[in-house]
């Protein structure tokens, strides 16, 4: 299975004899680990040894996620034992264990960047640390998760798993407040939205790869908010629509095949909809007519295309849609006929016979 | 040893230039016994890499001897200093200078790389990665048109690919279609033979209008991309489209932004210097200031010998010195009908300023750029457009981290087919232009430069020719400003008639002693 173009290292290969038994030698002693951490838990031998087994059975499997359970188990019984009345030993222990953790998800990520169980197991580590330390220290662990998700994706901009992940870091750093300094009495704000950093954010990676559909996501969800925090006005709202609109314009006009910039075009659009609910809506005031502008203007500008690029699938099938909408705000326009949606479709049965059903389907439904 | 008078070699090397050198390189484990021989006091030939005061020794001693030279019309020149601005740099002391004479590019995905490390060298070389391409656009305003505003002339980045034309002002859309249009194709045209196959004789500009539609304004970076030094008009698609290809699908191989290298400390110098010390210590004899004999009655008492033990042939040859020696076989360069001499009017400019525009940073994370490449396309510096098509004129601008120049300058290496006086007034054209385009104050300023003609000769004279099968010959360096992969081909070929079926794999060697990795 390839991922973004890299491909995985394939496993059948001609194996010789010794490498065989070589083989099932490492079965025979990962079987018996197992075997030994299961024996252990259900003992409730939640102990460092034990503990180091689990590291050296997860660091072979990553992906056996019961196992991950099991560590937490042992890392909760080891992170709330009380070790006697003295608190101070107990909180550098727990530091240690903590670290130690973040070290240990932090090397198997760089092998196993998409392994569920190791994100998940991070983030409760994350939030056992938070409940464990002090307002700066909780901060920091989260600052320093936004640097490594950093990282990961500048070494994978597309790793979906990443950019879910940066959502919660950041979510995380909003929750939490900013520290203030024992002589600021009244804190104005100690919260912190990072709306607009990340806005930025999205912004540099779609320059770096315009094909990047997490970037583009990541890009719509903070959009609405964005725009609340501003205290954005109807101008301000229409000319960042605008904006935006200009933007992935210019994208489709650089690259109509790829997909992710036509998604993103999608969703601006649907948030011109009537039906769109509050909390996605740009601008808040739209009225049909405004609405037959976009639609209308969007149609001319994705024509223009079809001049150098008459086998695009994803012009025709745009326009079709966004025909569609106009339909639903002005049944009686002048801007396109029957005929046109007719011969899109005809384009889109030619250059997508896969989905033939589909399109033959949304022929009847539209009735051309 | 004292003298090598009668001594007996199994190949003797004539020249330390970069073919001969590699293949030196490529004997260096065989056990061979070999005489590696330079008539030049330096190691390099054609490719060597000078301070200011071998460079002008090498200006004399080159004009002394131009029937079969590889450089002629060397001239070199020191403007004074008009005022003595502390803040701005001056020529500095001779040695901190290492100016290559050939500052190729390696493309990332180039044999060359390969062998290097196969053979182990590559740890006593530092590659330093090519950044942007630019190509200057001469402003409006012509001579003939009093009414339209001046506009000076501007250097445009050349778009590496998808996102670089995204981010790009100055094209409209219609024109943007077209060159991605093209992009896309390109990245895998053998596949699509049946667009260019019936075209590959034509123009390559025709074949970009005609077939994509591509504007007058975009054929100038285009054809830049191919990095030829041809004109315009001799320029065909078949020349074009692979050079372009193999552009575009080597950046990102080392790092995201970039697809060439070059090497730090002058050119291709340091891989000569790096492959002969490898053949040192394999066993390898090296004299320097020595060549063959060339007067013409016994230029090598050519005559076949047999040796009693075995029936190799071998050959007498006597050096200018008048030492004989024996040997197996005979490796130089090869005599050229002048019928297949190309030639290329160069110059080498230091500048007053690290004209630091030109290096803007390729992308996050990436290594800093030591070399930009400028491209005057044909017709951009000329005034009149009734002159006939000139060739283009290519800049290679080099940094102070090559370690060519000391810091606060930078070195320009300029290169045009414009032959004759009108081929080094085009260069020095394209130098003022260059320094008074760029944006950075004070206006730089010329510390040093040489000029020269290069002809594609090796830089060590070449062998007398003969029948003998034993004496093999190198073909003229192609001056291709991106290395050419072929050179490799040639000492293959050359070390596999010396080796036979015994040299066991090309170019790759274990380390002499066990090297502790930094990279693992």
């Amino acid at each position: 299975m390839a991922s973004h173009g890299v491909s995985r290292v394939e496993g059948t290969k001609v194996r010789s004899a010794e490498v065989r038994q070589k083989e099932l030698e490492q079965i025979a002693a990962y079987k018996e680990l197992v075997d030994l951490v299961n024996t252990k838990i259900n003992e409730r031998q939640y102990t460092i040894e034990v503990l180091g087994l689990v590291t050296k059975l997860l660091n072979e499997n990553p992906e056996y996620y019961t196992i991950w359970n099991h560590r937490r188990r042992i890392l909760g019984a080891l992170l709330d034992a009380p070790l006697g009345g003295d608190h101070s030993p107990q909180d550098f222990h727990g530091r240690e264990l903590i670290d130690g953790e973040l070290s240990l998800t932090f090397a198997l990520l760089r092998k196993f960047p998409k392994c569920y169980w190791i994100w998940n197991h991070r983030n409760w580590i994350l939030g056992k640390g938070e409940a464990t330390f002090d307002i700066d220290a909780a901060r920091e662990l989260w600052s320093g998760e936004l640097h490594l998700i950093g990282k990961m994706l500048h070494a994978d901009s597309r790793n979906f798993h990443a950019w879910s992940y940066r959502r919660e870091a950041v979510a995380h750093l909003e929750r939490i407040p900013i520290a203030q300094p024992p002589t600021n009495p009244t804190p104005s704000c100690p919260l912190q939205s990072l709306a607009e950093s990340e806005f930025e954010y999205t912004t540099k990676m779609v320059k770096t790869n315009l094909s990047n559909f997490s970037a583009w996501h990541n890009r719509g969800k903070l959009i609405p908010r964005l725009l609340d925090e501003r205290g954005a006005d109807d101008t301000a709202r229409r000319h960042l629509l605008d904006d935006e609109l200009s933007l992935i314009c210019e994208a489709i006009n650089t690259d109509p095949f790829d997909q992710s910039i036509w998604y993103y075009h999608q969703f601006l659009m649907s948030t011109l909809s009537p039906e769109c609910p509050r909390q996605n809506r740009i601008v808040l005031t739209l009225s049909n007519l405004d609405r037959q502008k976009y639609y209308a203007h969007e149609m001319k500008y994705i024509q223009e295309i079809i001049e150098d690029e008459s086998d695009c699938k994803w012009i025709y099938e745009s326009l079709l849609s966004l025909s569609i909408s106009y339909l639903e705000v002005d049944g009686s326009t002048q801007v396109f006929k029957t005929a046109d949606m007719r011969s899109w479709l005809a384009h889109l049965k030619r250059l997508d016979p896969l989905r033939h059903g589909r399109w033959e389907e949304l022929g009847k439904t539209l009735d051309i | 040893m004292d003298t090598l008078d009668n001594t007996e070699w199994d190949v003797l090397i004539v020249g330390t230039g970069l073919q001969q050198s590699l293949l030196a390189l490529a004997l260096s484990r065989s056990g061979k016994k070999i005489l590696h021989v330079d008539k030049n006091d330096y190691y390099g030939g054609a490719e060597a890499a000078f301070s200011l005061q071998e460079a002008e020794e090498w200006a004399k001693q080159v004009d002394e001897d131009s029937s079969i030279a590889a450089f002629t019309n060397i001239s070199i020149s020191k403007p004074q200093p008009t005022e003595t601005d502390a803040s701005v740099p001056s020529l500095s002391f001779s040695r901190a200078y290492s100016l290559a004479l050939d500052p190729q590019i390696i493309y990332a995905r180039s044999t060359l790389l390969r062998f290097l490390v196969s053979s182990k060298v590559y740890r006593q070389l530092e590659f330093l990665a090519v950044g942007s391409w630019w190509v200057y656009s001469a402003g409006a305003g012509d001579s003939g048109n009093t009414e339209s505003a001046s506009q000076p002339g501007q250097l445009l980045k050349v778009p590496n690919g998808r996102e670089d034309v995204f981010q790009d002002q100055v094209m409209d859309f219609k024109t943007k279609r077209a060159l991605m249009k093209f992009l896309r194709f390109i990245t895998e045209y053998e596949e699509q033979a049946e667009v260019w196959e019936q075209h590959r004789q034509q123009l390559f500009t025709a074949f970009l209008s005609e077939q994509f539609k591509v504007p007058a304004t975009l054929q100038a970076p285009l054809l830049a991309l191919a990095l030829g030094t041809a004109r315009p008009s001799q320029t065909t698609t078949e020349f074009a489209l692979p050079r372009i290809a193999r552009h575009l699908r080597s950046i990102g191989v080392f790092g995201a932004g970039f697809g060439s290298v070059i090497p730090k400390w002058g050119g291709m110098s340091e891989i000569t210097q790096v492959a002969c010390r490898a053949s040192a210590v394999g066993g390898g004899v090296y004299l320097l200031g020595k060549g063959l004999s060339n007067s013409d009655d016994d230029h090598g008492l050519e005559s076949v010998i047999k040796s009693d033990a075995e029936t190799k042939s071998r050959t007498k040859l006597r050096l200018e010195t008048g030492e004989v020696v024996t040997t197996q076989w005979v490796i130089g360069e090869g005599v050229q009908s002048s019928s297949r001499l190309s030639k290329l009017c160069k110059s080498i400019t230091i500048v007053s300023s690290p004209l630091t525009p030109l290096f803007p940073p390729i992308a996050e994370e990436a290594p800093a750029p030591a070399c930009a490449v400028v491209v005057f396309p044909s017709g951009s510096l000329v005034e009149s457009k009734e002159q006939m098509e000139t060739p283009p004129v290519h800049i290679f601008v080099h940094s102070s981290d090559t370690g060519e120049c000391p810091a606060g300058q930078s070195i320009l290496y300029a290169f045009t087919s414009l032959e004759g006086n009108t081929g080094f007034q085009l260069l020095d054209k394209a130098v003022q232009t260059l320094l008074s385009t760029v944006e950075v104050t004070p206006i730089p300023t010329t510390l040093w430069s040489v000029r020269y003609v290069q002809h594609s000769v090796g830089g060590s004279g070449p062998l007398p020719r003969s029948a003998n099968d034993h004496f093999l010959h190198f073909p003229p360096t192609s001056m291709d400003p991106a290395f050419d992969d072929a050179v490799l081909g040639n000492v293959r070929e050359a070390w596999q008639k010396i080796m036979g079926d015994d040299g066991g794999e090309f170019l790759v060697f274990q380390d002499r002693e066990p090297v502790a990795d930094d990279d693992e």
